[in-house]
């Protein structure tokens, strides 16, 4: 089927406009988490302040891995 | 749209002694409730939301029905434009899932056009884009995730939970890495419903400012706004469109997760 652009084409500039909603949702999860982790153990603030971070990783992770995925001809780092 | 003109020019019009239109671009994404209805203490009322739902697969079902009213080996124009959403939707499943993604084919292609249609309804003027509002994006998004998760819980057993242990990661770092798994997981859907809403209530959001402009300026000024407006109105459709591929597409991506992990 060539005569349909490669995915990396056509799906480029969607997937670029959609990599700042992965940084955001996942923080915003993160810090959720946290907070509700805190609120059960009763260990205000240190847990909130800790899935932030991971929450903020997770964000690049998704990134990244939305990233990878949009650009096909780059396949020797598609990871997991 | 033509709402809020009509709505800015009728201001415009009591007030012209006292005050300028009042600027309100969040007004057409106010939902109004035709007939209340309420079922075991939820309220399912027909709303201004639903109603455009119902015209976004009228429209959806329509298109498909007058396409193939008369279908010919050499395809007519509608016939050929159906036929390549279909083939397009046929080709994405097949290059992200692969053969297995045969099964799964008709959910992703009527969740494909039902946010397309919902997405395109939203240009008419004076309509309502279903797809502003975060509680239809997200419970399509919830659906999704939670499918996706019964399906690898199917397909794997207790074993889908090794999805969030990457390997070739050193045991040191697990305790840092399951929760980031865990989270970017978690993150999916969040990501998923609030991508598709916040592009079309931001688009839409421009799309009333230009209109304020246009009625509250004189005719040698409103041009620019008026102008500009269509062609937000152009970007409007081809923003509908990018934002249901990507729906599907990570639609796919997350089905194909759920079966093959990693």
């Amino acid at each position: 089927m060539e005569k349909y652009p490669k995915k990396a084409e056509k799906s480029g500039l969607g997937m670029a406009l959609s990599l700042g909603s992965e940084m955001v949702s996942a923080t915003l999860i993160g810090v959720g988490m946290g907070y509700g982790l805190d609120r059960w153990l009763e260990t205000k603030p240190w847990l909130t302040i800790l899935f932030l971070f991971f929450g903020i990783a997770a964000g690049f992770r998704n990134m990244y891995r939305a990233a990878v995925n949009s650009d096909s001809s780059n396949s020797n780092f598609s990871g997991n | 749209m033509t709402t809020l003109i009509a709505s800015a020019h009728a201001s415009a019009a009591t007030h012209a002694a006292t005050a300028a239109p009042k600027m309100d671009p969040l007004h057409h994404f106010e939902v109004h409730n035709y007939v209340d209805l309420s079922m075991f203490g939820l309220d399912i009322s027909i709303s201004n939301s639903v109603v455009w739902m119902w015209v976004a697969v009228a429209c959806a079902f329509g298109f498909f029905k007058y396409a193939f009213r008369d279908p010919k080996v050499v395809p007519g124009r509608a016939q050929l434009l159906a036929e390549t959403g279909f083939l397009f939707i046929r080709q994405l499943v097949e290059e992200m899932i692969g053969k297995e993604g045969r099964k799964y084919f008709p959910a992703i292609l009527t969740l494909f056009f039902f946010v397309l249609f919902c997405n395109l309804v939203g240009v008419i003027p004076s309509s309502y884009t279903p797809t502003s509002q975060l509680i239809v994006t997200g419970t399509l998004a919830i659906v999704i995730f939670f499918l996706c998760t019964l399906l690898g819980f199917a397909k794997h057993g207790l074993n889908f939970l090794s999805f969030f242990v990457p390997h070739g990661v050193p045991s040191a770092l697990l305790l840092l890495m399951i929760p980031i798994e865990l989270i970017s997981y978690l993150a999916r859907p969040v990501s998923l419903s609030v991508r598709l809403f916040a592009n079309m209530t931001a688009g839409h959001t421009v799309l009333g400012v230009l209109f304020f402009f246009t009625v509250s300026l004189d005719w040698y000024g409103a041009w620019v706004p008026f102008g500009f407006s269509v062609v937000f109105n152009a970007f409007e459709m081809f923003i509908g469109l990018i934002q249901a591929y990507i729906f599907t597409i990570l639609t796919c991506v997350y089905i194909n997760d759920s079966i093959h992990m990693h």
